[in-house]
């Protein structure tokens, strides 16, 4: 795995949703990247995200891809109040939610594991169910 | 800085170049041959990459008059490496880079400019059936969910939720419908089923068929969603004026453009947020005037088409309608062959043969040469066509134009 990558999912593991901020110019970035896209510094902090944000899309894959996600399983991009767009999906329970444009969303964290072993992984959420 | 172009240096490079000679493989009888050899295993190589592309060159180089030695410069697309192309082929190109088809283009535009070649061969061959190759999946990551590849950890990998979830935000934004967008899907497969080379001749469909068809990932149906098929595709660029003496009518290349949307591309904001139009719009503003031409001159549209939105959003971008409005501009025929712009005449990737970006090249050709002259499939008295190639931010597009005798 990428490097970079890899420190957002140990962070992840400790249930904390955390993105690379530029320590030069405070642009955040998502994904993970070596350097800071807009002044090209490597110097960067781990910053905490809110996990507040609204829906912009949403899809439902009716083929199933990966035996993790079985159809049929939403896959949602949130706005994140902070600026980047967060592609993720949510909870099994809330598959048969009616989604809608600009509809807040906020983080949930949720156990799991794959033949490689247990990992934490964040989810979003519409607010208030 | 995207869309700041010296446009007096780019209008010196109009209709220098042309196009001389076109081939393509069998797509449907490939096809057909591989789904009778290949019923219940998939991906046991009946067909080969290289095997293909030397086909598709064979037969541009026939179409063209010409013989192999008169090759200097050579374009490689699909899963072929530049050098054993040029080892299988038998060519030692003064010149030879890889690249889709429009990169091709506008590369061996420069390269002949630069007096490096004068005429070059573009091929492509991609036996990407019979290699069962994975555009999206677990194939693709193959390491554990937590592997990071697009959004595998979400379940999110394909290429068509990507296109998808761009169309659930113009629906959300403009009211755009799924029935509106079928009209992409009907359109194309009715162009297929004029063309008996195409992979679904003869399989007409209707836009009830669309809205019954399944959904792959919703609100994308099947038929949103293009072929995987084997094929290979070349064409011949030429220097003008020793065209002019060839044995067909030439097709100049007169206007390029290109424009890339890169930053913050995976995060899906200028998806998203802009549904790439920023790029369309420099692109624009470089061919059009390149070339001394509007929208409104151009006879014959081809456009880039793993999915159907390609179509919807880049009509609305390069200002054939308005911001929204591509819902509905689509309607009544209107992209059809007949119609005000027809648009991916051969069946495009939906219904023709997935040759990503290729297959429209040839297309263009034959249609701006009349060859298709006393059937249903020729767009009347065609002088200008136009490709658009707008895939995940980056967005080329060139236009053609009927040479002079
Ligand atoms: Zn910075």
């Amino acid at each position: 795995m990428d490097p970079f990558a890899t420190e957002f999912w140990d962070y992840a593991n400790q249930r904390e949703f955390r993105m690379q901020q530029c320590d030069e110019c405070q642009k955040l970035r998502w994904p993970a990247a070596a350097v800071c896209d807009h002044c090209l510094s490597p110097d960067y902090s781990w910053v905490p995200i809110s996990g507040k944000g609204h829906v912009l899309s949403w899809i439902v894959f009716h083929r199933q891809y990966f035996p993790e996600y079985p159809a049929l399983h939403t896959a949602v991009a949130v706005e994140l109040d902070e600026g980047p767009i967060f592609v993720c999906c949510m909870p099994k329970e809330f598959e048969e939610t009616e989604l809608a444009d600009a509809m807040p969303m906020e983080l949930v964290w949720e156990e799991s594991h794959d033949r490689h072993g247990d990992y934490v992984i964040p989810l979003f959420k519409p607010v208030g169910m | 800085m995207a869309g700041v172009v010296e446009l007096d240096r780019l209008k010196r490079l109009k209709d220098t170049v042309a196009v001389i000679g076109v081939g393509e493989t069998d797509y449907r009888e490939d096809y057909r041959a591989g789904a009778r050899g290949n019923a219940t295993e998939k991906g046991s190589g009946t067909l080969n990459s290289y095997q293909l592309a030397a086909k598709a060159l064979k037969r541009a180089l026939d179409d063209a008059g010409i013989d192999k030695s008169a090759i200097d410069g050579l374009v490689v697309g699909g899963p072929m490496s530049t050098e054993r192309t040029c080892e299988v082929l038998g060519i030692n190109a003064s010149w030879c880079v890889s690249g889709d088809a429009p990169r091709g283009i506008i590369a061996a535009v420069q390269a002949i400019n630069a007096g490096l070649c004068h005429t070059v061969a573009l091929v492509y061959g991609n036996a990407q059936r019979s290699m069962d190759t994975a555009y999206g999946g677990p194939r693709v990551t193959d390491a554990g969910i937590l592997s990071y590849v697009y959004y595998a950890p979400w379940g999110m990998t394909s290429q068509g939720g990507l296109y998808s979830m761009m169309f659930r935000r113009h629906q959300l934004q403009y009211g755009t419908t799924e029935e509106q967008l079928g009209a992409v899907a009907v359109a194309f497969r009715k162009h297929a089923s004029m063309n008996p080379n195409a992979v679904m001749y003869g399989k007409p469909i209707t836009i009830e068929d669309y809205m019954e068809s399944r959904y792959i990932s919703a609100p994308f149906h099947l038929f949103d969603y293009c072929l995987i098929n084997d094929g290979g595709v070349a064409f011949i660029i030429q220097r003008a004026d020793m065209a002019k003496d060839g044995k067909n009518l030439p097709i100049n290349v007169s206007g390029i453009g290109w424009s890339e949307l890169d930053v913050d591309s995976t995060q899906l904001r200028p998806r998203l947020k802009d549904f790439y139009k920023p790029a369309h719009h420099a692109v624009r503003e470089q061919l059009y005037p390149m070339a001394d031409v509007t929208q409104k001159d151009v006879d014959v549209y081809a456009t880039y088409d793993s999915f159907s939105t390609h179509l919807l959003f880049s009509l609305e971008g390069f200002g054939f309608c308005g911001d929204g409005e591509g819902g509905a501009f689509i309607q009544d025929g209107r992209i059809e062959i007949g119609g005000e712009i027809p648009c991916n005449t051969s069946g495009g990737m939906l219904s023709e043969s997935y040759m990503q970006s290729w297959n429209h090249q040839p297309e263009l050709i034959r249609q701006l040469r009349h060859s298709y002259e006393g059937t249903e499939r020729q767009v009347q008295g065609a002088q200008v066509g136009q490709y658009v190639h707008d895939v995940a931010g980056k967005c080329l597009s060139v236009i053609y134009t009927r040479g002079d005798r």
